[in-house]
């Protein structure tokens, strides 16, 4: 005789532990997702940031080093003046929308890199009695006793903002 | 791999970093000769220390001769900087 009771396929309560185990599964899969995203977007970060900061503090050690004076009408501004085959030229560096834009003799502007929140300059000076300091543009009283440029530059937008010093000595 | 390849990238930011403020120094001592740089290698510290995980750093010797020393991390993933610099 044929059992009645014996049954075929799954029953309720063996399909509710599969769906859980499934569940915890699909979880623990999601967060491993989840954290290897965010150390893959911090990573890029960091790369992006690093390459923006060298590429801006290389361009404006570039030209103090080209400059036969430097000067600045604030401290997020640089202005170099140079002598190129006979011809003075001058070149402007400031920041809008968070690039470094360079501005030069034609008067055309052009961004240079992008990702820089913040930009400040202080000028290095002698007085009377050999000392050296750091001042700020306003109090530079004569731009040709300017010996050399501190550089900070502000790299990357919340979270990931890092701050990079530099210094450029004019020739 | 992808935690060790993060801690790789970190390591380099901090190895560019580092390389970066050797040069700021290098740039500062040419200007200032042999004038007091007490004030100016403090600085450079402060921000080794802002930039470098328990940064650190050394000048050695007297114009025109110079070690610079940086150092950062701790353990295992201390690392150290050096260059020798004589001035003209």
């Amino acid at each position: 005789m044929r059992d009645i009771t014996k049954t075929v396929g799954f029953v309720l309560i063996e399909l509710m532990i599969a769906l859980a185990l499934g569940l915890i599964i699909i979880s623990g899969l999601l967060g491993v997702y989840v954290a290897a995203y965010q150390i893959d977007q911090e990573e890029m970060m960091l790369n992006n940031n690093q390459a923006d900061a060298d590429l801006a503090i290389t361009l404006l050690q570039l030209a103090v080093h080209k400059a036969d004076v430097v000067c600045a009408k604030d401290d997020h501004t640089l202005t170099v003046r140079y002598t190129q085959n006979g011809l003075v030229m001058q070149e402007t560096y400031f920041l809008s929308k968070n690039s470094l834009f360079e501005d030069n003799e034609n008067n055309k502007q052009q961004e240079k890199v992008r990702n820089i929140s913040a930009m400040n300059f202080l000028f290095t000076i002698k007085d009377n009695s050999n000392y050296f300091s750091d001042v700020s543009a306003d109090a530079v009283k004569d731009w040709s006793h300017v010996l050399g440029v501190r550089i900070q530059v502000i790299v990357g937008s919340k979270p990931y903002v890092k701050t990079w010093y530099s210094y450029a000595a004019l020739p | 791999m992808q935690v060790s390849t993060f801690k790789q990238t970190k390591a380099n930011t901090y190895f560019a970093f580092a390389t970066t403020q050797l040069i700021s120094l290098i740039e500062q001592l040419s200007v200032l000769k042999n004038a007091d740089n007490r004030s100016f290698i403090q600085l450079w510290n402060q921000e080794n220390a802002l930039g470098l995980p328990n940064g650190n750093g050394e000048v050695i010797g007297t114009y025109p001769d110079y070690t610079i020393v940086i150092r950062w991390g701790s353990g295992e993933t201390c690392e150290t900087l050096q260059r020798q610099l004589v001035l003209s």
